[in-house]
């Protein structure tokens, strides 16, 4: 029997067939390294990266290919954003919601006496709560688009002006977002948008992407060898060759290819109504019931649906639904920051996320799961 | 062989000329060469040379730069 796999925020799971078959026919068939050799398959693989690079452009209505820089997963992509454009001696701003993969940088920059940074709330005027906290010296807003934690949705449309005249750094962490809301990349004011390739776009673990806007000078960040210019001793000083060194994984790059494609052809809009008609109808089953707090935000569409039961804690919540073959995640969701804002450390809450695939009847078997555990002696 | 071929710099700006001639149906494959090149391994897009001239309008008006003509 098939699992009820509720646990999409974290990696989606299935992927599309397309994204399998061509995930196979990329082993089989052509994954030479690309942009390195002059052969048949290294020159397949690299048109392969490139048309991927193209989709992902289509998608997020970028005019620009060369600027998608192509990495291992959002984690490496907001490290290398945070890290090629940080000034040194700056403050930076982060939001109450943040993830690991952003606080974990900005911390560790902070330890070594680089940057100082402050944390602004979710809460209120989201403008007014950054104007609150800038300092002369603030230099960067690094943010989540939408919650992993709450499916908290930020204005990055209004934060984007503001950074632009106020002549800040502004890194989007798409991570919950990428695949589930249209995303005008074209017209948002900008430096680094970054997104991993295994959640919400559909490709299998190993992608990701960060999207470089900015026209600020860069500092390198992993260097080696890049296919160009290599017989100089500097990487080369255009995108994407200038933060793409090693090997890319074009495996993970090509099965993002037809996840892109996937979502095109069925359409960013159904999806996301699709989650959030899921969402309401789980949130409004939960919200109920007795003694269940629903702690995410209702009708998001990132398919999010974050939960606790009084006295009960979540991780033997979600060992018990994994035993009726549901699978969902509890915990702190590497998000500290967004657990502290919402009152749930230090054992976080079950979280449920719903992906493409997904239907009522995968809810209706989660709400039995829930009433028979009520019901047990 | 009749053919010209346009460095471009890189794997990545190789692609994007093909498409945008590709586009404009100019029929052009990626080759990748060193040869009397002073920056080592490079890519290129190749087109028959009765295409020139419509190829390089194209990629100039696509903003594509190209370093070096060389002919096959």
């Amino acid at each position: 029997m098939n699992p009820i796999y509720l646990d999409n925020a974290a990696t989606t799971f299935p992927k599309p067939a397309l994204v399998k078959a061509e995930l196979m026919r990329c082993v089989h068939e052509y994954c030479g390294n690309p942009g390195r050799s002059g052969h048949r398959l290294s020159l397949e693989a690299a048109e392969q990266i490139f048309t991927c690079r193209g989709e992902i452009c289509s998608l997020f209505h970028y005019p620009s290919p060369e600027h998608v820089i192509f990495c291992h997963n959002a984690t490496h992509a907001l490290n290398l954003s945070i890290q090629c454009m940080v000034v040194h001696g700056s403050h930076i701003l982060l939001s109450d919601l943040e993830h690991n993969s952003v606080f974990r940088p900005i911390h560790t920059l902070a330890q070594r006496g680089l940057v100082s940074y402050d944390i602004f709330p979710h809460r209120g005027d989201i403008i007014q709560n950054l104007k609150a906290n800038l300092r002369p010296e603030t230099d960067m807003v690094v943010c989540t688009h939408t919650s992993n934690v709450s499916g908290f949705t930020f204005p990055i449309e209004e934060m984007g002006e503001f950074c632009k005249e106020r002549g800040l750094c502004f890194i989007i962490d798409g991570a919950q977002s990428a695949g589930h809301l249209d995303i005008d990349l074209g017209r948002l004011s900008f430096d680094a948008f970054c997104a991993p390739g295994h959640k919400g776009l559909l490709g299998v673990q190993g992608s990701g992407f960060v999207i470089l806007k900015t026209r600020r000078p860069l500092r390198d960040f992993i260097v080696g060898g890049s296919g160009s210019d290599s017989l100089s001793a500097a990487m080369p000083t255009f995108l994407p060759d200038r933060f793409e060194a090693g090997t890319l994984a074009t495996p993970a790059i090509v099965s993002l290819l037809e996840g892109v494609r996937y979502l095109q052809k069925e359409g960013l809009a159904t999806i996301g109504a699709q989650h959030r008609s899921l969402v309401r109808r789980l949130s409004d089953a939960l919200a109920g019931e007795r003694g269940i707090e629903v702690l995410s935000v209702p009708d998001n569409p990132a398919g999010i649906v974050s939960f606790n039961i009084e006295g009960v804690h979540p991780a033997e919540l979600a060992e018990y639904l994994d035993q009726k073959n549901i699978c969902v995640r509890a915990g702190i969701h590497c998000s500290p920051l967004a657990h502290r804002s919402l009152g749930t450390l230090p054992h976080g809450c079950v979280r449920v996320s719903f992906g493409p695939f997904n239907r009522a009847e995968d809810i209706d078997c989660l709400l039995e799961a829930l009433s028979a555990r009520e019901r047990s002696p | 062989m009749n053919e010209m071929t346009i460095i471009v710099g890189s794997m990545t700006y190789a692609s994007k000329a093909k498409k945008a001639l590709s586009d404009v149906g100019i029929r052009a494959r990626i080759v990748k060469t060193d040869t009397n090149y002073s920056r080592g391994c490079i890519y290129g897009v190749t087109f028959s040379n009765e295409q020139f001239l419509s190829a390089v309008a194209e990629l100039r008006k696509q903003g594509i730069q190209y370093e070096l003509i060389k002919d096959r």
